[in-house]
């Protein structure tokens, strides 16, 4: 991407669960890359797969339930994700993680403070606490130590995401997750926090991997979209580019289906996404909810193609799927 | 705190009220007669003369409203008095009985924690596998096993056949080891178990792997978030099953010949001596609500919700 060699990248990742009958796919090779200091968003529906990328990143799954394949690549070095002991090494450090829900990511029984001092030595203690209060006041919490002595359940859900940004950034990681960290807020509050995220990308470098099912948001912050269906990523590109000229059907009904003040109708994408044991069928997955599908897509998977610079679509047409496009029929 | 605490104490009252109404007057719906009971225990002839006599003695001639008034006015100010066997009173004797039973309850207590914890930790972290299924069948023997039967057993195995242990008695430490760890099993069955559960589940909330997520390992997490959070609903069900450890005492100690309140509420109860049961039962009750007040305090002490909405509610 542009002659640069991205921060992060993903080279073939997948994740199956493991059942009885064999390996059941839930999400397919992916290939993903995060600039330095950019921001990659991942869209899709619920249950597209998004969240489980990222939890294969970080290795988080037990090892008897999902198998993952696949490389992962962090400034040019591979990340172990088959090894939990090395990977011990990245998770927090190196690579770190914001979550939908911060209420249930803080342990009941502790302090917020208490997190931030977890696994110091007491000699360690007196910095980390003042790391602790510096990284949480940059997080625009007013009383720093006030929070700290608070139980999670007495913080409301804006100032406990501000808490948990602080906690997933107390190790300057060089990549941060976020895993739709807007999503339970009202949006005011979301604001709020996403300018925060942008101001602390300019500041320190930060790189982001966002998941959103929210296209607002992911366009505000992203340089790059990569749009997530049934397991699969079925378009990528930049930002503005896939905003231009959206390829995929997929992609074009997100779009269309996204609130704004300018709408008088919102169209509505018809029909469902398959559920996880319908993902081994043949065909494109999307040809049951598409407008343009012809008979080929029903049999064959379509492959991921160039269709201009940076810009690839897993769609068998192309784009060119019919002249319901510009009218937007969804 | 101190005001919760206080409260608790306030509603003890009451309550110890309703209890020595109930097992005065249901004690003397027992058949058999104490006077009776009485000349037999010191090989007195019955006569009806000796029998007038002695139920004028323990004041068993009035109607029995009036022996309850009585004997009310005497438990305020803290006489519950004499034993018709022993003729000491009835505080001291439960007094030391109190001691031994205590002392063996403690030191199941003791059993409880050590090994329910150590078997629901290593039946958890290998959750379905051999020694997991092992410790599942012995929770599974060890709730099954009627306390009587087990004290035999264990009696036969410890002391006759290898003579490691003592039969009976009560003066020294390896005494206690059977009794104590008689009346511990069925709990820690139940325990193991408990926590097996609690920790199978605690393992799936998003904080323990948001905790690996930051860059602990697996045992970390475990020992600093799985663990202790298993180990809420232990606190909180061990309270109320503190009663139950107690009530248990009555059928070991009569096992082992231990010298506690159980052995000597069943010798009160054959000699239908009334103040020894009138007190033992008001003694269970205090210990019963003074039990569960501490298992609340310390949940309270362990689990920061509970402890704020106290703090909350004042």
């Amino acid at each position: 991407m542009n002659g640069m060699e991205p921060l992060f990248v993903t080279k073939g990742l997948s994740v199956s669960l493991r059942e009885k009958g064999g390996l059941l796919p839930v999400v397919f090779p992916a290939d993903i890359a995060v600039k330095a200091g950019g921001c990659t968003g991942i869209v899709g529906e619920s249950g597209c797969g998004k969240s489980m990328l990222c939890k294969a990143v970080l290795s988080l799954f037990s090892e008897r339930k999902w198998q993952v394949e696949g490389e992962a690549f962090l400034k040019g070095e591979r990340i172990p994700l088959e090894n939990d002991r090395k990977m011990d090494e990245f998770r927090g450090r190196r690579m770190s993680m914001i979550v939908q829900d911060p209420l249930s990511a803080f342990d009941p029984r502790m302090t917020i403070g208490a997190h931030f001092l977890e696994g110091s030595r007491r000699r360690e203690r007196k910095e980390r606490y003042q790391a602790a209060v510096s990284v949480l006041s940059r997080m625009a919490l007013k009383d720093p130590e006030d929070v700290m002595r608070k139980y999670a359940f007495e913080l409301s859900g804006g100032m406990l995401q501000r808490a948990l940004m602080g906690l997933s950034l107390l190790g300057r990681p060089e990549l941060l997750i976020a895993d739709e960290p807007t999503t339970a807020l009202d949006s005011t509050v979301q604001e709020e926090i996403l300018r925060l995220l942008l101001d602390l990308q300019k500041e320190t470098g930060l790189s982001l991997l966002l998941i959103s099912h929210d296209l607002n948001v992911v366009s505000r912050m992203a340089d790059t979209i990569y749009v997530m269906y049934a397991g699969r990523i079925v378009e990528s590109g930049p930002i503005e580019e896939v905003q231009r000229h959206p390829l995929h059907p997929y992609t074009v009904g997100l779009f269309a289906s996204r609130p704004a003040f300018s709408k008088e109708r919102l169209s509505v994408m018809e029909g469902r996404p398959p559920v996880l044991g319908e993902l081994l069928k043949a065909g494109c997955a999307f040809a049951p909810r598409c407008p343009g599908v012809k008979e080929e897509c029903r049999s064959t998977v379509p492959s991921f193609e160039t269709a201009g610079e940076g810009h690839l679509v897993r769609c068998g047409q192309k784009g060119a799927w019919g002249s319901h496009r510009e009218g937007g029929s969804f | 705190m101190i005001r919760y605490i206080f409260k608790q104490f306030l509603g003890l009252i009451p309550l110890l009220f309703l209890v020595s109404a109930a097992a005065f007057f249901l004690i003397r719906l027992l058949p058999g007669d104490p006077a009776e009971a009485y000349l037999n225990s010191i090989n007195a002839p019955l006569t009806e003369e000796s029998l007038g006599a002695v139920r004028e003695e323990l004041g068993l001639d009035l109607p029995v409203p009036v022996q309850y008034g009585k004997w009310l006015k005497q438990v305020l100010k803290g006489d519950l008095g004499y034993s018709y066997q022993t003729k000491r009173p009835v505080t001291k004797e439960l007094g030391t009985d109190l001691f031994y039973t205590a002392v063996l309850a403690l030191a199941a207590l003791g059993w409880v924690f050590f090994l329910s914890a150590l078997l629901g930790v290593l039946s958890a972290l290998f959750a379905g596998r051999l020694p997991d299924r092992l410790i599942r069948g012995f929770t599974f023997l060890g709730a099954a096993m009627p306390k009587f039967w087990l004290g035999f057993l264990l009696v036969l195995l410890f002391s006759l056949k290898w003579k490691l242990l003592p039969v009976q008695g009560a003066g020294e430490l390896k005494c206690l080891i059977l009794p104590s760890f008689t009346l511990a099993c069925s709990y820690i069955a139940t325990y193991t178990k408990l926590l097996r559960n609690s920790i199978l589940e605690i393992r799936n909330q998003p904080y323990v792997s948001y905790a690996r997520a930051r860059g602990f390992s697996r045992r970390q997490a475990m020992f600093r978030h799985v663990i202790p959070n298993a180990l809420l609903p232990i606190f909180t069900t061990l309270g109320l099953h503190f009663g139950g450890i107690l009530s248990g005492a009555v059928i070991v100690e009569n096992v082992f010949s231990w010298p506690g309140l159980g052995r000597m509420c069943i010798s009160a109860v054959a000699a239908r001596n009334y103040p020894m049961i009138q007190g033992y039962i008001l003694l269970m009750a205090a210990v019963f609500v003074v039990a569960n007040l501490i298992s609340d305090m310390a949940c309270a002490a362990l689990n920061p919700k509970l402890r704020l909405d106290a703090k909350a509610w004042k």
